[in-house]
């Protein structure tokens, strides 16, 4: 293996360097330092600085994460279900084993190896772009069932209610429900604003004199597709939604801080059975046949998932838990994304044999970072994909 | 302050400790392992899962494990056992304003978060 010594370095240097009285200072240490130890020392305790800040960077949304968990546990561990273990566990895996070629590297780096480095650094790279690849195979799909954030959180249980509120993502634009004047602004929905027009869509279930405990599982095992998150009860019948929730405007189950502001049953059940005969009429888009459930196979905890949905079925509440989702993966993707580049900076220099055994600190530093991602993850993949 | 210093350091034992090979892969080892273990021991469903109900102590166990595992790449993969103590040093201190974090605020969420949640509708009623 062909490698540039210090000595070489040293003696090439000597000349240049008179005028500060150092004769052996190589190029590859900075003036401000006597002897590549001080640097190396030096460099480790910056990265080590800059480290712990990430850490209490990313504190901050682990404290989202605590706070949301503790305040509305139901809406989360609803929510939770959505995501896959297998992608957590994919992703977990590479993200390890890209850890090690990184630390194999840093060794490589030290001991002169500039093949092995090479390679080592090459498979990290392969790594966190495998890692990226998982990641976006993940939110397409999530996309595609209109599991957004916050307020554009649009996935409801039932069919009708994904077509009507597709303004934001795949499913096609509410515009095409634009024309029909009794379901204008069906747009408002992206925003979140239930209240406003109450033109929902939503398939109501007439259930007469029943209790709306019996409609809100009515919602649940409807036959057939047009199931919805609203039901249509006689006037006399008490508005009062079961645990926590009462009845939006257009019947639709609310939790108990939304209380609806213009709450008149003659316009509920107009607009509850014009949007009843307009499910009926226009049927079903046939992306949203079938309602897209949590792939859990338990069928007790599926009930319960069921129960659990109807009550937060909900944009404001299920969606924060996608918020905070979306916010700690994709901080953490973003770091992914600058780790390559460092990476990579560090790999063309590299590929130019900078590095030798007096001078691997740059290898070493952004293998600490590299280090510092694998670790958020280790805490991330629990939290997200495995705590219920 | 001369080459003498420098090449003492390359004769020695050069810039800093390399991790041999063995302990890099045992920690791998460990570390996937681990992994399992979580993965096992949650309810998550995955064909690795034991089935084990654990209820609220999950999370504890879960983080438990997490941190195992953190420790193992901080103590392996990031040199900080062979290191200068000042960086194990440094990165405790920023867990430990982490921890702080943490407790505090939840505990505020837990101490108020009913008031919190009532204020909407103080908000809305007439």
């Amino acid at each position: 293996m062909s490698t540039v010594t210090p000595d070489e370095q040293t003696s090439a240097d000597s000349h240049d360097h008179d005028g500060h009285g150092h004769h052996e200072h190589p190029s590859y240490v900075a003036h401000h330092f006597d002897t590549s130890q001080q640097q190396f020392d030096a460099g480790k305790l910056g990265i080590w600085l800059f480290l712990a800040q990430e850490i209490l960077f990313f504190s901050g949304l682990f404290v989202f994460y605590v706070y949301i968990k503790t305040l509305k546990p139901g809406a989360f561990e609803y929510a939770h279900s959505f995501l896959e273990v297998k992608y957590g566990l994919i992703n977990t895996f590479v993200l390890i084993t890209s850890s090690l070629t990184m630390a194999w590297g840093v060794r490589c780096a030290q001991l002169n190896q500039k093949n092995g480095l090479k390679l080592c650094l090459a498979l990290t790279l392969l790594g966190a772009f495998g890692f990226l690849g998982v990641k976006y195979v993940e939110y397409t799909n999530k996309f595609s069932h209109g599991l957004y954030w916050g307020s554009m959180y649009t996935h409801h249980l039932g069919g009708a209610h994904g077509d009507v509120h597709g303004a934001s993502g795949d499913h096609g634009a509410s515009s095409d429900h634009g024309d029909d004047s009794t379901h204008g602004a069906a747009a408002d929905h992206a925003e979140g604003d239930h209240h406003a027009d109450g033109e929902h869509g939503g398939a109501p279930v007439d259930v007469g004199d029943g209790e709306v405990a019996e409609a809100t599982t009515a919602i649940v095992d409807a036959d057939g597709p047009a199931i919805g998150g609203s039901v249509n009860l006689p006037d006399g019948a008490p508005r009062g939604g079961g645990p926590g929730g009462t009845l939006g405007q257009d019947g639709e189950l609310l939790i108990d801080a939304e209380q609806p502001k213009d709450a008149d049953a003659e316009t509920l059940d107009r607009v509850a059975e014009a949007a009843m005969e307009k499910s009926h009429a226009e049927g079903l888009d046939g992306d949203h046949a079938e309602p897209f459930k949590p792939p859990i196979s338990d069928p007790e905890y599926a009930a319960y998932l069921d129960e659990l949905a109807v009550l937060y079925d909900n944009p404001k509440d299920a969606g924060l838990y996608f918020s905070v989702y979306y916010c700690m993966t994709g901080l953490h993707a973003i770091h992914v994304i600058a780790g390559i580049v460092v990476i990579l900076w560090i790999f063309l220099r590299a590929l130019k044999e900078e590095f030798h055994s007096d001078f691997f600190g740059p290898v070493d530093y952004v293998g600490l970072y590299w280090h510092l991602v694998d670790l958020v993850w280790i805490f991330l993949f629990p939290m997200l994909y495995l705590v219920r | 302050m001369s080459a003498d210093a420098t090449h003492a350091h390359d004769e020695h034992h050069g810039l800093a400790h390399s991790m041999p090979i063995s302990t890099l892969l045992t920690v791998y080892g460990a570390l996937l392992f681990l992994t399992w273990l979580t993965v096992s021991t949650s309810a998550a469903e995955s064909p690795l899962s034991l089935g084990l109900e654990l209820g609220s102590a999950e999370v504890i166990v879960a983080m438990a494990i997490a941190s195992v595992k953190a420790t193992l790449v901080g103590a392996y993969f990031m040199h900080l056992r062979y290191d200068k103590p000042l960086n194990a040093i440094l990165c405790t201190f920023s867990l430990v304003f982490v921890a702080l974090f943490i407790v505090l605020t939840v505990s505020d969420a837990v101490m108020y978060g009913s008031q919190i949640e009532k204020v909407p509708e103080a908000v809305a009623a007439p």
